[in-house]
This record gives structure tokens, C-alpha cells and sequence, in this order.
């Protein structure tokens, strides 16, 4: 593979935006956070994170947002992942490996259903108010 | 401890952001005997004290986790160094930044794998923050560099599961040009006397 210019980095952008122009875009609100401090890394949140991404880019979701932060208190249970979407509850996922990963994108985001067995916070307080 | 080679190094870059870092330098050179990684940071620094709280399992000054009495970053990093023979050195200045360099001898059967790099790059690059990132990676006499700023001009943002696709094509792109074999080892020396 030739070494590619930040030129044609710009140029390959503008062909992949002008083709997500044409499909409407469904993961636009959807935010995928991955803890990724000492703990996070150390049980496999790298590999976590690049499952994600693949995953998404198999699915077209492009407009999904991947961000990592530090640790989210729950050590215990690396790799966490928050995932907040609109029509589904603001979860916090344990024990995510790139399997999980995959099921998380299949299932969660795609066919908006919980993955029950890695569910490790409770859903945020905005959805238990009755 | 970690894994592989990337991982120890994105965890010290995570510690340089944390630590507000504006500009962070990642070097990465690799020769025929050596892998030696730089990172440069230019934030808030450590006094001698911290720094040896740093460097202890048991010390962590409690700010970011209160109940936690460990810190397992860095001594993860000291536990291989020692085990394979390697070097570290760690340099700090309250308020102006802090400078930690390893360097880990790849025949030493102990030698962690290098890991994947274009992945530990482009998770360092993506971190999200106004901060600059560059990275220089060297392979025997070949090299290129990376600049937070440049890649998120040409991507636009680097949050999207998009841009991230289109900067590992570009990352692979880099790493693939390098040369495969018969690495001189006179740079890594160079890195490492600075």
C-alpha cells in the first residue's frame, strides 16, 4: 500500500461523506463511550474499542460517536461501555469483550434490545421516574 | 501487567492528558535490538514526592478515586522494565510537565509484543479534548509523523465511527511503508542518549 497524504485522507472524506449523503443516517444520537484507564486496558478494552468500530463499520453506522474516558469506578468489571441512544435507557455495560461488543451493536443498537447478561449500572434516573 | 508494548504506552499517554497535557510528544522508534518510547507532556508536572507516589503500587493521592489505594499504572510499566532487563526514566517539574522514556530489549524472551500500533495510535489520537498529540514513529531509517491537529483538519471531527475508519486506513497506510526487515539500530541509540 502506497503511504497515503493528508490530501488524500481529506479527498477519501469527502467521497465516503458524499455517500453517507445519499443513505439516511440512523446513528447520528447514538454515543458509545468505552473506559479506557489502566484497569480498562489491562482486561482488553483496546481490543473492546476496535471491535466496536469494526463492527460499525460493517453495519454503515458511521455516524456513531466512539469516545473513550478514564476508569468509571467499576474496576471489577472491565472493560465498561456506556451507551446512550434515543429510545433505549443510558446503560452501563460490563465485561465487554469484542464478542459483547459485537452482540452490543447487533442487538442493543440495531434491534434495540438489553443485553441482560452485562448490564451493570442501572438505568439513569430519567427513565425510573414514573 | 499489560499486554503488549501499545498498551503500556496508552496508558502513560492517558496519564499525560489527565494531567492536562496541551501538547503531548510520542516517540516510537524501533530498532534491530530496541523499542524505545518517549512520552513528553506538558502538564501539570509532579514533585519528587508524587513522582515516587507515581511509582508505587500502593501510593495514589486519592484525587480521582477515594476509596482506592492503589495506582497500578506506571508500576505495571516498572514491573516489565524490570523483568526484561530494560531502562525507564522519569522527569517531572511541577507546572511545566513530565517526561517519562522506556526502552525494552525485543530479544529478551520476557520482551512483551509490540501490539498492534495502528489501533494504540489511533485511540491515543481520538481521545477526546482540545489537546495536540504528535506522534513520531521510526523504524530503522524510515519514519513518519502524526499531528492531532492535521488529522482532525483533514477528518473533520475524530469522533465518528467514520472518521475512525478512514484514520486507520490512513495510520495503516503509514505503518505499512515502513521497512519490513533489516532494521540498523542507530536510531533507537540516538532516542535514548537525548
Amino acid at each position: 500500500m502506497a503511504k497515503m497524504t493528508l490530501e488524500e485522507l481529506k479527498k477519501l472524506r469527502e467521497t465516503k461523506k458524499r455517500e453517507l449523503e445519499k443513505r439516511e443516517v440512523t446513528g447520528k444520537d447514538i454515543e458509545i463511550t468505552v473506559g479506557m484507564a489502566t484497569c480498562g486496558i489491562a482486561a482488553g478494552a483496546k481490543q473492546t474499542l476496535s471491535a466496536f468500530l469494526n463492527e460499525l463499520e460493517a453495519q454503515n453506522l458511521s455516524n456513531v460517536v466512539v469516545r473513550q474516558t478514564g476508569c468509571m469506578g467499576y474496576c471489577y468489571a472491565e472493560p465498561t461501555v456506556e451507551i446512550r441512544m434515543p429510545g433505549m435507557p443510558d446503560i452501563i455495560y460490563g465485561k465487554v469483550d469484542p464478542e459483547t461488543a459485537v452482540k452490543i451493536v447487533r442487538k442493543h443498537i440495531l434491534g434495540k434490545v438489553l443485553i441482560n447478561d452485562h448490564i451493570l449500572d442501572k438505568p439513569a434516573a430519567d427513565i425510573m421516574k414514573k | 501487567m499489560h499486554y503488549s508494548i501499545g498498551d503500556y504506552l496508552q496508558d502513560i499517554v492517558q496519564n499525560a492528558l489527565e494531567a492536562g497535557s496541551a501538547y503531548t510528544n510520542v516517540e516510537v522508534q524501533e530498532t534491530d535490538r530496541f523499542l524505545t518510547v518517549q512520552v513528553k507532556d506538558t502538564g501539570k508536572g509532579m514533585s519528587s514526592e508524587e513522582i515516587s507516589q507515581a511509582l508505587d503500587p500502593y501510593g495514589t493521592n486519592g484525587s480521582k478515586h477515594p476509596k482506592r489505594k492503589v495506582g497500578l499504572g506506571l508500576p505495571f510499566l516498572l514491573q516489565c522494565i524490570e523483568a526484561v532487563g530494560g531502562e525507564f526514566q522519569i522527569q517531572s517539574e511541577p507546572g511545566k510537565g513530565t517526561s517519562v522514556c522506556f526502552r525494552i530489549p525485543l530479544a529478551h524472551i520476557d520482551a512483551p509484543p509490540l501490539g498492534n500500533l495502528v489501533e494504540t495510535f489511533r485511540q491515543i489520537l481520538t481521545y477526546p479534548g482540545t489537546h495536540e498529540i504528535r506522534i513520531h514513529r521510526t523504524r530503522g531509517k524510515d519514519s513518519y509523523t502524526l499531528l492531532r491537529s492535521e488529522l482532525k483538519e483533514a477528518l473533520g471531527d475524530l469522533e465518528s465511527a467514520g472518521s475512525q475508519a478512514l484514520l486507520k486506513e490512513y495510520l495503516e497506510s503509514q505503518e505499512n511503508a515502513l521497512e519490513k526487515e533489516g532494521i540498523p539500530q542507530i536510531e533507537g541509540e540516538k532516542l535514548w542518549q537525548k
